[in-house]
């Protein structure tokens, strides 16, 4: 028989791997008794020998000395392999044999890698591929095909509403009702359960996609089958696999990564939660699991770098490497001269703030990843023993780069590179297949975005930082050659930022993209010409801004980046603002007709100012959303966000750092948390909201748009108190 | 001052001074030298 794989774990219990086959007629559980994971050890070689000798007495299936790569790019050496009889006890027999070595006489390897994975590895196969069964699983397929027959999924809905008694459901609160796709199940809740555990079961989806049932409604479901003392699992099998939930911190915000709650032999998609499911949908996450070798049900919890990561270990294993358990690679001393010199980032233009006309914006296609495949740049490359004269060397800092060997980083981003021009390429023909391409090349996208930063990050299996210093080295001497050509050519530069630059000029771009490619060895690409762009200042210091502007490109397309409406904490008047606002503006086709048309984006802040004051604008539209950082006692200052966490405190509700807060601002100046905001999900309607600060909102909204024709805050604020002292307006003050 | 550094902050960065003071003084040397060349040129029009 024929099937794809859809889901594969490991039974701790009985010691093998559990493998879901989807087949055209239905559903296979595959049950593979012939895998064994096992750990390598390198020491000395005769306390290797004793080492053997002792691991004897533990219930150890097989040792055997094997020769291999411990480290990239190495030559072979005598290790000791260990495979273990139960699954269970790999991680335990490790950690025992670090502490006989006093953690240090020993290296570990191949310790903590998932065990799908390792199964996937040892037997050639991978998920959502297409493999033939009988006894055994036997590959018919290949992880690099562009096109491949998918399984057709059957995939459900699932939907839980909850009579609340506070707004916020809780575990205590019962379920009201139960949505699979167009049936809503209610009534007593213990049928509700029964009747949905029944229904899960005829419908059999292969899929079952949530939204927000990995933070909350999994566990709340069971919780509640728990009070009938029913057994409740949404599985194909029962037994879940669970992980808990964690507060962390990344690139200078806190984030909150939910518990996870998977299914066996049905894929669970939270789709509140899953980052790669939102950017690129099934159809990328299908692609990227064949790709790396997770299924699809992990993948969608982890994040595009573990996807990453995970596919340099696959090759680092293919090719006679071990993966090093606990990885220490030491930092190389540097001067506070070669610090200076080396720790840099992209290169940047200041950009001239106002309004440009005829701007031509170029864009090098992933920068970044294509330096690292053009100019070998690898943790085993990056100053290698074999090349000491290499003729290859960073420019600025000087580092030598292996000529003998392509490292392991080109070798796993060269294909997905081509891969995804290719599937870029193939979306623009307008077949049927259109959606599925443009997926798979986000995916990728988001992959080839990572492994750059990843080389940089000291946990990462093959990071190393002098990697990173050299690919900004690379980066910045590019775009400063790019530039200097763009000069040449007759271009005046108004921007550019690390991969991209903004032109003006009546120069030919497409022959000064050409030009610049094969000078680089890089593809540039012409991104649009603007009608007009406006750079803004940023708001403290009026000094142009890095990646804030809007412009209008000649298609007729408007591209924004780093305005309000843009972030995530703007409640949804702001966005309709600037929407407005940018609506009325694009109808302008050069900049004088946008100075022209600035009245016209001012009568939109108007109505809104108005609305506002009349208190004609719904609650909905107020509503602020905010990342907790801190947990409450730890808030020192007094602000909304504070307020808004005492106020679902006093309700029982305990906001873990990283996760969201919604309110509406009542009346700024208050000292009481229940008078300050109001709770998004308490509100009832009748609130008011406190007009001033909204206005405020609206004003600023309206300048981080047209400060640079000369309507700051100030400004703004003085035109509304000479407008409301002529017209019908209330005064503002008085409007509390 | 501020301002005129800051308007070269990146500059400053490719350049890599090992005391950040050079690119901040080279800064407002610089927009000080381009504010002076545009009012004697708008004097020498007078």
């Amino acid at each position: 028989m024929k099937g794809w794989i859809i889901d594969c774990y490991p039974d701790y219990e009985h010691d093998c791997i559990v493998i879901w086959i989807k087949t055209n007629r239905g559903i296979e559980r595959f049950v593979d008794k012939r895998f064994f994971p096992k750990f390598y050890v390198w020491a000395q070689e005769e306390r290797l020998m004793k080492l053997a000798d002792d691991l004897t007495m533990f219930d150890v299936k097989e040792l055997t000395f094997e020769n291999k790569k411990i480290w990239l790019g190495e030559e072979e050496k005598p290790t000791l392999g260990v495979t273990v009889n139960k699954y269970g006890s790999l991680n335990q027999l490790a950690r025992l044999v670090s502490r006989w070595g006093d953690y240090r006489d020993y290296s570990l390897f191949n310790v903590d890698m998932r065990f799908e994975q390792r199964f996937f590895l040892a037997y050639d196969l991978f998920p959502m591929g297409l493999v033939e069964f009988e006894k055994e699983l036997r590959s018919i397929d290949s992880p690099y095909r562009l096109d491949y027959p998918i399984p057709n999924l059957r995939t459900s809905n699932l939907k839980v509403n909850v009579k609340a008694r506070n707004g916020i459901p809780t575990f205590d609160d019962p379920i009201g009702s139960v949505q699979l796709d167009e049936v809503t199940i209610d009534g007593p809740e213990e049928n509700v359960l029964i009747d949905l555990d029944s229904l899960v079961r005829k419908i059999d989806p292969d899929v079952i996609y949530t939204c927000d049932g990995d933070g909350f409604y999994m566990h709340y479901l069971a919780k509640r089958a728990e009070r009938y003392d029913l057994r409740f699992d949404l599985g194909r099998e029962s037994g879940g696999r669970f992980s808990k939930g964690k507060s962390y911190f990344t690139y200078g915000r806190i984030l909150y990564k939910p518990p996870a709650h998977k299914l066996r032999g049905r894929i669970h998609i939270d789709t509140s939660s899953s980052f790669m499911f939102a950017e690129s949908g099934i159809y990328g996450l299908i692609d990227l699991s064949r790709l790396c070798g997770i299924p699809v049900q992990d993948l969608s919890r982890l994040s595009p770098g573990s996807a990453i990561s995970a596919m340099q270990v696959n090759e680092a294993l293919r090719t006679g490497h071990l993966v090093l358990w606990k990885k220490n690679l030491p930092e190389r001393f540097k001067t506070a001269r070669e610090l200076i010199v080396c720790d840099r980032g992209g290169f940047i233009y200041e950009p001239s703030v106002g309004i440009h006309d005829g701007i031509v914006e170029v864009d090098f296609a992933s920068l970044y990843p294509s330096i690292m495949v053009r100019y070998n740049i690898s943790p085993e490359t990056v100053m290698c023993d074999c090349c000491p004269d290499s003729s290859r060397i960073v420019p600025e800092i000087g580092y030598r780069i292996c000529e003998k060997r392509i490292g392991l980083i080109p070798k796993v981003l060269d294909p997905i590179i081509k891969r995804r021009l290719t599937f870029k390429r193939l979306m623009k023909g307008d077949g049927r297949r259109r959606e599925i391409y443009e997926q798979r090349s986000k995916i990728l996208k988001w992959l080839l975005v990572t492994c750059f930063g990843y080389t940089g990050y000291r946990n990462a299996r093959f990071g190393r930082i002098e990697c990173h210093e050299s690919i900004n080295a690379y980066g910045r001497e590019i775009l400063l050659r790019t530039s200097e050509i763009a000069q040449r050519r007759g271009f005046r530069i108004i921007h550019g930022i690390v991969d991209s630059l903004w032109l003006e000029g009546d120069a030919d771009p497409t022959e000064f993209c050409k030009e610049a490619a094969e000078v680089t060895g890089i593809p540039l690409q012409i991104e649009g010409r603007y009608r007009w762009i406006v750079f803004l200042p940023t708001i403290t210091t009026n000094v142009g801004a890095l990646n804030r502007y809007y412009g209008l490109f000649d298609i007729g397309e408007i591209k924004v980046r780093g305005i309000a409406l843009r972030k995530n904490d703007t409640p949804p008047l702001i966005r309709d603002l600037q929407t407005d606002m940018l609506k009325v503006l694009s109808k302008a086709r050069n900049s004088e007709e946008f100075k022209r048309a600035t009245p016209s984006a001012l009568d939109v802040t108007d109505i809104y100012v108005r609305d506002l004051l009349d208190r004609k604008i719904p609650l909905e539209k107020l509503v602020i959303t905010k990342r907790v950082s801190k947990n409450l006692n730890d808030y020192r200052q007094w602000n909304d966000s504070v307020a808004a966490l005492k106020q679902l405190s006093y309700k029982g509700f305990d906001i873990q750092p990283g996760e969201v807060v919604e309110y509406v601002i009542c009346d700024a100046g208050s000292h009481s948390a229940s008078e300050r905001v109001k709770i998004a999900q308490f509100l009832r309607g009748d609130e008011t909201y406190d007009a001033d600060k909204y206005v405020e909102q609206v004003l600023r909204a309206t300048a981080d748009i047209l400060s640079p024709l000369g309507w700051d805050l100030k400004t703004l604020q003085n035109r509304m108190r000479s407008n409301a002292a002529g017209t019908s307006w209330s005064s503002i003050r008085t409007h509390r | 001052m501020m301002k005129k550094a800051r308007m070269h902050a990146s500059a400053s960065t490719y350049a890599a001074f090992l005391d950040p003071l050079g690119g901040f003084v080279l800064s407002i040397l610089l927009e000080q030298e381009k504010s002076l060349r545009a009012l004697k040129e708008k004097n020498e029009e007078r």
